[in-house]
């Protein structure tokens, strides 16, 4: 196949890309839910 | 509803999103054609388009939730949580754009990058839509940061059609609408546009789920940011607070 390297570094940089941006929201979102279960056990209520 | 039964849920549209590029990967690199005059690097195509059209349908959805934030009636704290979700996942693949453009341009141009009018249009657009993010973390109240950012989004909007139509308008490097273009007569054809077309498929289900991910971070964020202020106010827990606007009845 020929300019195989431009394609291999596309597809593999489309597929880091997103696979990156999408486990930061997870981790970010992991973060938040349990800061917020930490600071509040009641959950907010009281 | 269980707690299984909410985390299944949330995983079928990241599930989906992922067979799709699977086989978007098995339609592009395998069963497509290379093209007659670009070669292979024309496989860069099926995610290039794709992920501009993506750009442009998530920039879209950031405008129609700023302008329901702005419409009185419709006023709700959503609407700019959706926005300024929608708008991170835009700025992502906005970037994308133009590095997979960048790697398909310097085989069959023989340069990574020129100032071609669809190239600059969508480099401002990117900047745009990241002012736009670095201008929804200025401190304020919630209403006051949520009014002005809808405000900037629905300006940065207006680049979106000058992007589009920039290969028109001016005559430059950057090859004219091979689907959408003003005639409404697609110059591709066979497995070349189902790929194409499953390609837009696949990435709008990705957009779907990252911008449910992004959302749900979004809620938490305001949902801890709302908890924390009731508690530096000393305030009971079913005591209002002025983070979600009254719509006008």
């Amino acid at each position: 196949m020929r300019d195989a390297g431009y394609i291999v570094a596309g597809y593999l940089l489309t597929g880091g890309a997103v696979a990156t941006y999408a486990s930061s929201v997870r981790l970010r979102l992991r973060r938040v839910l349990r800061r917020t279960r930490e600071s509040f056990p009641d959950g907010g209520t009281s | 509803m269980t707690m299984n039964t909410a985390r299944i849920r949330r995983a079928v549209l990241p599930a989906t999103a992922l067979l799709s590029l699977a086989v978007l990967g098995w339609l592009a690199l395998v069963v497509a054609p290379p093209d007659a005059v670009q070669g292979d690097a024309q496989r860069l195509m099926y995610l290039h388009v794709p992920v501009a059209w993506l750009a442009y349908l998530a920039y879209g959805v950031t405008a129609l939730a700023s302008l329901l934030y702005l419409l009185p009636r419709t006023r709700r704290r959503r609407w700019d949580l959706l926005a300024g979700a929608s708008a991170e996942v835009g700025v992502v693949f906005t970037a994308l754009t133009i590095l997979d453009g960048s790697l398909w341009a310097r085989p069959v141009w023989g340069i990574w990058w020129t100032w071609d009018a669809r190239l600059v249009t969508t480099a401002v657009l990117l900047f745009l839509y990241l002012g736009y993010l670095a201008l929804r973390r200025v401190p304020g109240t919630f209403e006051g940061r949520a009014r002005r950012s809808a405000v900037v989004a629905l300006i940065a909007f207006a680049d979106v059609p000058v992007v589009h139509l920039s290969v028109i308008w001016w005559r430059t490097l950057h090859q004219q609408p091979t689907v959408l273009n003003p005639e409404f007569d697609p110059q591709i054809h066979g497995v070349m546009a189902l790929t194409l077309l499953w390609g837009v498929v696949a990435f709008t289900v990705l957009y779907a789920a990252l911008l449910g991910q992004r959302y749900r971070l979004a809620s938490a964020e305001a949902e801890q940011d709302e908890r924390l202020l009731r508690l530096a106010l000393e305030l009971p827990a079913a005591t209002p607070l002025r983070t979600e606007p009254e719509p006008v009845r």
